[in-house]
């Protein structure tokens, strides 16, 4: 059986689960042939058979906790949501199953239709009384087996949402995600997701409604895979709607790392800014694709985009593309990508200190790396992936 | 100490220093002045290795040693430390690492072990008194949102730590308020020494005043046209470049 037949055979009894592997059916898995695809191809999966996902997992959860950073854990094994590993807090109520509950339509692309025919949608509700951080960890076990966690995020007015999404673990499987949140008036969410799996092809989707005065940050952090491949799209649909999307990709050897963003302005008077940074070393590959859509109403709108990228192998590659796209007059734009190699000057300076040149281009690399980590707005995760990045780089 | 010897040296295809003949002893002090543009800080830069400068011509004997074909990182290790004109921002590295690297760097060269990192921050901590900097600065990134003083008194420290044989000091003066200057200069002074050298670049003689040379040469079109004692220095300020290498 192939990668599609096999995801098709996986879904669900609901009637919009059914209609969702029909429409899996109709567009396949994305490839070449779409815009978005370019740079990709899961070749390496279509002739695989995957299966239904198995739950069980005997190590210990607690090994995947960040040094100081105390937050509600919970845990999904090869996107099966364990109950029995999880916490529970208050201000934070969920709802397992809950398909029915779903608002985002399938025909995005044959990926997005897969998860939502297989998936098992947990619905997660924030309210102002949540005090903690949430730690959604992804544990990823075995071999080619389809693992298709689905969230959805209702954010209260005036909630403030920090979630960690991990995903960790050896296995080479499909982990085919879906993200979705809705934030209300007022509501703020700061979500890191970082992504430490070597062998799965991941494959996430997420979608962000944010409303008047909310703020929606995400910080993404790949440090190198197989493949990945994260898309996001943020929709500011009231006033004073604000987003922030920060992101950094690390490749080295064979990996592969694919930045979707998508920010748009629906209306006027909201705000975005972004800031990717990638390190491709190696036969390592990344593309960094980000739009901006300012809509006709979408006056007063200001966005600012940066991408940097550092190439330090001939034979790796870097693939960025910022985008804006504006149909009002009255609005505040700039972008900005570069790819280059480390500072010559930086460089002699470490060097008339007594650094010798190979450590020299290890430490600038780190900071490279390091500016992104410097920014989050978690101090425990901020120091962790400090030491992440002196123990790779350095 | 320091022999340079018909020191010929160019950026691309433009020749920059054109001859320089300069003998550093033990525990001197010279002075490096001249006008813009005349190839001050090209004579730094070359001591310390830049490879933006291409050396046509000449020798450097450093402690008896062909200082042109050390590694600029051989030569700091050997003792030789250049105070940046204008020091380089690395956003990202925090002040305390390179501090700490750069110590090791220099022990690791003399065959001492690491410095133990409870010696290492009374170490670092005595000599951010002496440059009156307050500790939170070993946690900023290197030069990084530094004013102009803030990052010629970081050179000073670095300074101060790694306890060069040679210090070569490019415009230390410049963007210097009266009060930093003051510390600058006393944070030199702290090191005088009998068995270490300084090279100071300046256009001025503001550093001068705090900092008194053994020796001052002029240095114009890329040769040391004039060299005296503290006196030259005196007589450039009140007749100029242009009146003292007229009479030159």
């Amino acid at each position: 059986m192939s990668a599609l037949e096999s995801l098709q055979a996986l879904a669900g009894n609901s009637p919009r689960q059914l209609q969702a592997a029909e429409v899996l059916g109709q567009l396949g898995l994305p490839g070449r042939q779409l815009e978005d695809w370019k740079y990709l191809s899961l070749k390496h999966l279509q002739s695989k058979t995957l299966t239904a996902p198995t739950s069980t997992f005997d190590g210990d959860i607690a090994s995947f906790d960040i040094p100081g950073l105390t937050a509600v854990r919970l845990v999904w094994v090869n996107g099966v949501f364990r109950a029995d590993l999880s916490d529970q807090a208050e201000g934070l109520t969920l709802v397992q199953d809950a398909i029915d509950l779903d608002w985002v339509a399938p025909e995005l692309d044959g990926l997005a239709a897969a998860n939502l025919a297989a998936g098992q949608l947990v619905e997660l509700a924030v309210s102002d009384a949540l005090q903690m951080p949430v730690h959604c960890l992804f544990i990823a076990e075995g071999e080619d087996q389809a693992a298709q966690p689905r969230l959805q995020w209702r954010v209260a007015a005036n909630a403030h949402l920090e979630l960690l999404e991990q995903h960790v673990g050896e296995g080479a499987n499909l982990v085919n995600m879906v993200s979705q949140f809705d934030l209300a008036a007022d509501s703020k969410v700061t979500r890191y997701k970082l992504l430490n799996t070597k062998n799965a092809t991941h494959t996430g989707h997420t979608w962000a409604q944010v409303r008047r005065n909310a703020d929606f940050q995400n910080h993404f952090i790949d440090l190198g895979g197989k493949f990945h491949r994260d898309q996001i799209c943020v929709q500011l649909i009231e006033g004073q709607a604000n987003t922030r999307l920060n992101g950094l990709y690390m490749v080295d050897g064979r990996n592969l790392s694919d930045s979707h963003t998508r920010i748009e302005h629906l209306v006027p008077q909201a705000t975005s800014a972004q800031h990717y940074r990638g390190i491709a070393n190696g036969r390592g590959k990344a593309v960094f694709n980000g739009l901006v859509y300012i809509g006709e109403n979408a006056s007063q709108s200001a966005t600012e985009q940066k991408n940097a990228n550092l190439l330090l192998s001939d034979t790796a590659e870097i693939n960025p593309k910022p985008e804006l796209q504006i149909h009002n007059d009255d609005v505040v734009a700039s972008h900005g990508s570069t790819v280059g190699n480390l500072d010559e000057e930086q460089l002699f300076y470490l060097r008339q200190r007594g650094i010798s040149e190979a450590e020299g281009r290890a430490l600038l690399t780190f900071a490279f790396a390091e500016q992104i980590a410097q920014a989050l707005p978690s101090q425990p995760l901020a120091d962790y992936l400090e030491a992440r990045f002196a123990q790779d780089v350095l | 100490m320091l022999e340079i010897k018909n020191l010929h040296a160019r950026v691309g295809d433009k020749p920059i220093l054109k001859g320089i003949n300069l003998s550093v002893g033990e525990g001197e002090i010279h002075a490096i002045m001249g006008p813009n543009g005349s190839g001050k800080s090209t004579l730094s830069s070359v001591l310390a290795g830049h490879d933006d400068y291409e050396v046509t011509e000449g020798e450097v004997i450093y402690k008896g040693e062909n200082l042109l074909e050390l590694e600029p990182e051989e030569r700091a290790r050997a003792g030789v430390f250049l105070s940046f004109q204008y020091p380089v921002e690395v956003p990202g590295v925090k002040n305390i690492y390179l501090l700490k690297s750069a110590l090791n760097a220099k022990r690791a060269h003399q065959g001492l072990d690491e410095i133990n990192p409870v010696e290492f921050l009374k170490l670092v901590r005595e000599k951010l008194q002496l440059m009156k900097m307050d500790e939170a600065f070993l946690h900023r990134n290197i030069n990084e949102g530094f004013s102009g003083g803030e990052k010629k008194r970081n050179e000073i420290l670095q300074m101060q730590l790694l306890e060069p044989s040679l210090g070569l000091l490019d415009e230390t003066d410049s963007g210097l308020d009266v009060d930093a200057l003051r510390i600058v200069g006393e944070g030199i002074n702290h090191l005088r020494d009998p068995k270490r050298s300084f090279v100071m670049v300046t256009h001025y003689q503001r550093l001068l005043d705090h900092v008194k040379p053994d020796f001052v040469h002029v240095l114009a079109g890329g040769q040391i046209r004039a060299s005296g004692d503290f006196t030259l220095a005196q007589r450039l300020e009140k007749e100029g470049y242009e009146g003292l290498l007229a009479e030159a």
